[in-house]
């Protein structure tokens, strides 16, 4: 069993030391960019707005331009992390060997196809979910510092780019690499509609567990204090408690729209409360982590059945 | 004799394409080595392919010492070694690491076994795949299939890549396999001086069928050649004519027990049975056309 995993990190050396050096750097700047925006001591004036003073002025400048100049990107990178894993892992593991041949090689010394295809997959896939954890929790730790005062474990900040989720994103882009591989056959075609799907794949996801997500949510008064939560959308409370969007309400009173100072009814928002977070990243940690096993077991009949090319 | 490779009414077509096989009926018995010849496209990888399970069939059966390698792809697999056409190895590992592989993918796997034929062959054992010549990589292909152990070996035109003294090397190794152990081989190729030299069996396909199954000593006993000027067409006996290098046209002619009395021409080479087969097989070939077939487009 060693000598297998060996052997299989030894096939994807090259795109492991590429991908596991990208993740350590990943990881090392969001630490470092996290104990920097730490170090300006902004986080009090963030917290308490009383005592928010001029030289908080001058911090708050400070920190959020450290914030766009340096979370920012390396945050972009850590979200930009599972689809490297998916593409570069997880399309070539049968792909290629379909391609170059070596499954004719393999699946005549192999009695069992399921067999191999486990032990060339399971590997990888565990590196790729180990990997993309630890760049989730050193986005978790940037995200923390970015949002000073706001307890990260309760909260929606930076939600689907941080954390676990990171983790089971990386595993479904993986094994919908993998499984598109298997049947595409060629590696170039599966990263580039791996690519596509993946996107799609992920975004469509997470649509579908927002409109779910919305029916859970509450309202709660728009007062600019609405920290993290998960911001669903935005109402004007009419005088009979009827609560209406911008375009109702140009329906209903033209002039408050027309007047200068914007209409004047109180606003409110529809927003999944920061307590909620892990529960809803929870769901949909299952429901990818679902769609991947199904895609992974997907793959593996599809090798049992396919032609070695 | 006990049939360990069968075909029986055999046929296969690939979407959109004609039969690349059809109505073959051949057996290869146990302990032989038997080369399958035929020109490119004649279905010898595709038959090939199918006996490991790599394929299946379109119409009539295989069967791999006496079982269906469709159904039961898992038993196929560990009752044959496999080497293919194109050398297929990993261009990321070395010569042993592939021993390993091989290891690590099957039980029973004779690592020992394969390193012996590797050393035997020159090849080092810490060579990189992708430094391997075309050669080589057949040589290392032919190694892991007898390190499998498996009694019989199918080789789907191992020779293609290697220079002669390779080629030597090769037939020389699989031959000693084969006859120490008492496996059964099935070697397809082009090459036919080789093949005299390590076969004991011949089976010629030619536009999807068999054109001649014979063991090679009855096949040299049973062909002769002469000059297509003197002879007749038509006459029994007549195979194919063909041309030679020295613009000469010969015509091969299966001569019986009786005839063999009187002896006409000279004694054919196989490589003239083979080629006076395969003439033969195209010039049928081109009948059938002119005559609208069933199951062929026009």
């Amino acid at each position: 069993m060693v000598e297998s995993i060996r052997l299989t990190f030894r096939l994807h050396r090259f795109e492991l030391l590429i991908l596991a050096g990208f993740t350590a750097l990943v990881v090392v700047a969001a630490l470092v960019v996290a104990g920097r925006l730490d170090g300006l001591g902004y986080g009090p004036c963030a917290q308490v707005m009383e005592t928010y003073t001029r030289s908080c002025e001058v911090l708050a400048q400070r920190f959020y331009a450290m914030d766009s100049r340096e979370a920012t990107p390396v945050l972009t990178l850590a979200a930009m992390l599972p689809y490297a894993f998916g593409l570069f892992l997880g399309a070539p593991i049968v792909a290629r060997e379909i391609e170059r041949g070596t499954t004719r090689l393999a699946w005549s010394i192999a009695p069992s196809r399921l067999r191999w295809y486990i032990l060339r997959t399971a590997p990888i896939v565990v590196v790729v979910v180990l990997l993309a954890f630890v760049a989730g929790m050193a986005a978790d730790r940037l995200f923390a510092a970015r949002s000073p005062g706001v307890d990260i474990s309760n909260a929606f900040d930076g939600y689907g780019y941080r954390g676990g989720l990171l983790a089971v994103q990386a595993l479904v882009i993986t094994a919908g690499a993998l499984g598109l591989g298997t049947v595409v056959g060629r590696l170039l075609p599966t990263i580039i509609i791996a690519l596509v799907l993946g996107i799609l794949g992920i975004d469509l996801v997470g649509k579908l567990h927002e409109q779910y997500t919305r029916r859970e949510a509450i309202i709660v008064a728009d007062d600019g204090e609405i920290r993290g939560a998960r911001y669903i959308d935005q109402f004007f409370e009419l005088p009979d408690g009827r609560l209406v969007g911008w375009n109702e309400l140009a329906e209903i009173d033209p002039a408050a729209m027309e007047s200068e100072m914007g209409p004047q009814y109180p606003m409110v928002a529809l927003v999944v409360p920061g307590e909620r977070y892990r529960e809803v990243e929870a769901r949909e940690a299952i429901v990818l982590t679902g769609i991947a096993a199904v895609m992974l077991i997907g793959a593996g009949v599809i090798v049992r059945r396919r032609r070695p090319g | 004799m006990t049939a360990v490779l069968e075909a029986h009414g055999y046929g296969k077509r690939y979407r959109g394409r004609p039969w690349a096989l059809r109505g073959l009926d051949l057996e290869v018995p146990e302990g032989s080595i038997t080369a399958l010849v035929g020109p490119n496209g004649s279905g010898k990888s595709t038959l090939i392919r199918g006996w490991i399970g790599f394929e299946p069939p379109t119409e009539g059966r295989l069967s791999i010492a006496g079982i269906d390698p469709q159904r039961h792809r898992k038993t196929a697999v560990m009752r044959s070694g496999y080497v293919p056409q194109q050398p297929a190895l990993y261009r990321e590992l070395t010569v042993a690491e592939h021993i390993e592989l091989g290891v690590t993918f099957r039980t029973g796997f004779d690592a020992d076994l394969a390193r012996h034929y590797v050393e035997r062959l020159g090849i080092p054992l810490a060579a990189q795949a992708n430094q391997l010549s075309g050669g080589e990589q057949a040589q290392v292909g032919l190694a892991l299939a007898l390190g499998t152990r498996a009694r019989i070996l199918l080789l789907d035109e191992p020779l293609a890549s290697l220079d002669p003294l390779a080629r030597r090397e090769f037939l020389h190794v699989l031959v000693t396999a084969v006859r120490g152990e008492g496996h059964t081989a099935l070697l397809s190729s082009h090459v036919i001086t080789d093949i005299e030299q390590a076969c004991d069996r011949l089976v010629v396909l030619g536009r999807g069928r068999t054109l001649l199954d014979l063991s090679v000593a009855d096949a040299l006993a049973h062909h002769r050649v002469v000059e297509a000027a003197s002879w007749e067409p038509g006459q029994p006996g007549t195979i194919g004519t063909f041309p030679t290098t020295t613009d000469e046209r010969l015509t091969l002619v299966r001569v019986g027990a009786l005839a063999a009395a009187t002896p006409i021409g000279r004694p054919a080479t196989l490589e003239e049975v083979v080629i006076g087969h395969l003439a033969a097989g195209r010039r049928r070939g081109q009948l059938e056309a002119d005559e609208p077939v069933p199951g062929f487009a026009s």
